[in-house]
């Protein structure tokens, strides 16, 4: 038998590079730049949820950031109504959003292709139409459309404010972190072949037992749990919350775009596609906000197209062949010595 | 013997057209047997109500005296029973051993059990390509290899092989041929849906001919090559000469 083993880190020179570049340099850089870091990590953090069902699965959602205003105006409203630390409000918060989004997509999922994804759109503008007509429900405030403006604690760790870019920026790399170690392990693990298997063909997956509902459900129910912490992180970040910017079409679409240009169904592709989609946005809105709103937008729409073209799979494939190369390069002119290398 | 499956006046209508008819029949525990007909005689759509894919209009199907006539497709595998698809169905994505590994993950949900099963199926079958190759790249007999080794990491009773040897050369038939007796010889009862009749009459323990969505004749092969409506039907007047 001359079977290979599943060599599963080949890209492990170059990933420890990427780990050390995101826990050093952004001390020694500015603020500016460190908020941009921020950033990357949390749109790659939404992008690694949303590709934990979109991606593996390929029923692609559009309305993902519903599950991430969940978490936000949860953890939110307990903080400003109860004083409940979003410490703990973000796992409150969590958890309602995997309850909603379970419920919800166990009717939804009956839908196939785009009418799944018209569902999604939907389901999130609803949401966003209702928010933005209601003040209360109840004793509950949601302050409609104005949102919720978070009152400034003076940086209590403890409530989740922080005087400093830097502490920020960790407690979102490691969330990120944690969330791509979870996407790692279930790839290796029953359920994410089946996920890989009801993508590729439900008939045959369903033949071998696996019951596609169910897998599709806990899928979900991850990536609604990891991308509501994202939303309550976002909500402490920007200190402003309100329908338009977590419940907003906008949002939806970049969740996406950045898993599918980054890589739909790879463990690092979000990662990737934040790396080069956020500093891009940024850059662009920074550059032309007053003169050409939207420009970031329409480059985005270009990135996609030229993705789609030339990389239907996502840039990541691409990246981690050339790695893979580079690394060859690297190791094996010292270990074999024959003349081919110098 | 005992019978592992038993159908009992099976009935399925497409709306006004019947694809089956009244079918009733037994499957012997540890044998191979094979199901041939004309196209369009209700083979596969006899197959896809085992396998639950639908469910017949009317009459019931008993596997190991269970009444499974209403279950659900994915429950089957399960409870023992494994199919293969006429047009084969490779995950395209993963890899020939991953492709098997989905299979034997039902019964071994960690991942190292599952491989071992799953190296072992995909011996047993003898396939010869690469296993860490894409499933997509695969030729046409090793994807029909495939299917059956992943169909068997589900490690079931009653196997049913679609027109597993459709498109192969007579070698690659002989290497099924023999896969499926070597499938055989470890207890698993196999249903079989075939064209070429050399073959099937070779490999078989009982036949049934199906025509027009009814069945036609039971039996052994000799019984059934030597039955004056099957030869009508379906084998001809040249295969009694042969």
């Amino acid at each position: 038998m001359k079977y290979k083993g599943n060599s599963i880190f080949k890209g492990n020179f170059f990933l420890i590079v990427l780990g050390l570049i995101f826990i050093i340099v952004p001390i020694f850089l500015r603020t500016y730049y460190k908020s941009v870091f921020i950033l990357i990590c949390l749109y790659a953090l939404t992008g690694v949820a949303w590709n934990f069902i979109c991606g593996y699965v390929g029923t692609i959602s559009l309305g993902h950031c519903l599950y991430m205003g969940i978490g936000a105006y949860t953890s939110t409203i307990l903080l400003e109504m109860l004083g409940v630390s979003p410490w703990i409000g973000m796992f409150v918060g969590a958890v309602l959003a995997t309850v909603f989004g379970v419920l919800i997509n166990w009717v939804t999922f009956r839908l196939k292709g785009p009418y799944f994804t018209l569902a999604s759109i939907a389901l999130c503008e609803l949401i966003r139409t209702f928010v933005t007509n209601t003040d209360t429900i109840g004793p509950i405030r949601l302050k409609g459309g104005s949102g919720w403006s978070l009152t400034q604690t003076g940086y209590q760790a403890g409530l989740f404010e922080f005087s400093s870019k830097l502490s920020y920026y960790y407690i979102i790399f490691i969330m990120l972190l944690l969330a791509l170690l979870a996407t790692y392990k279930m790839s290796k693990s029953r359920l994410g072949y089946y996920l890989v298997a009801i993508r590729s063909d439900d008939d045959a997956a369903r033949s071998l037992g696996v019951n596609i509902t169910r897998c599709k459900l806990i899928a979900m129910g991850i990536s609604c749990f990891m991308i509501s912490l994202a939303g309550t992180f976002y909500a402490q970040y920007f200190r402003y919350i309100g329908p338009d910017t977590v419940f907003s079409h906008d949002l939806a679409v970049k969740i996406a775009l950045i898993a599918l240009i980054g890589g739909q169904g790879t463990v690092m592709g979000p990662v990737v596609g934040a790396i080069i989609l956020v500093p891009l946005s940024e850059l662009l809105s920074a550059r032309f906000a007053s003169s050409m709103a939207g420009l970031d937008l329409f480059i985005y729409g270009i990135v996609m197209m030229l993705v789609v073209f030339f990389m239907p799979h996502g840039i990541d494939e691409h990246i981690v062949r050339l790695a893979q190369k580079v690394e060859e390069r690297l190791f094996s002119s010292g270990k074999k010595s024959p003349a081919s290398d110098s | 013997m005992s019978n592992i499956m038993r159908l009992d006046h099976v009935t399925k209508k497409f709306g006004g057209l019947t694809a089956v008819n009244d079918f009733s029949g037994e499957i012997e525990t540890g044998s191979i047997v094979g199901l041939i007909g004309p196209n369009g005689a209700g083979k596969t759509t006899l197959f896809n109500m085992i396998a639950n894919y639908f469910h017949p209009t009317s009459g019931k199907i008993y596997f190991k005296d269970q009444d499974i006539t209403e279950a659900k497709t994915e429950d089957m595998a399960g409870m023992g029973l494994a199919r293969t698809f006429q047009v084969t169905k490779p995950f395209g994505d993963m890899t020939v051993l991953q492709n098997a590994m989905v299979g034997a993950f039902l019964k071994h949900p960690k991942a190292k059990d599952a491989e071992e099963i799953a190296r072992k199926t995909l011996e047993l079958v003898e396939t010869t390509c690469d296993l860490d190759m894409k499933a997509v790249h695969t030729t046409t007999v090793d994807k029909k290899k495939l299917e059956i080794a992943r169909a068997l990491s589900v490690e079931p009773e009653l196997l049913l092989l679609d027109e597993v040897m459709a498109g192969c050369n007579p070698q690659e038939k002989l290497e099924l041929v023999d896969a499926c007796r070597k499938i055989r010889d470890t207890g698993i009862t196999i249903i079989i849906i075939e064209h070429d009749i050399k073959t099937i009459m070779s490999l078989c323990d009982k036949i049934f001919i199906l025509h027009r969505g009814e069945k036609l004749v039971e039996g052994t092969p000799e019984v059934v090559a030597n039955d004056k409506r099957a030869i009508s039907a379906y084998l001809g007047e040249d295969f009694v000469n042969a």
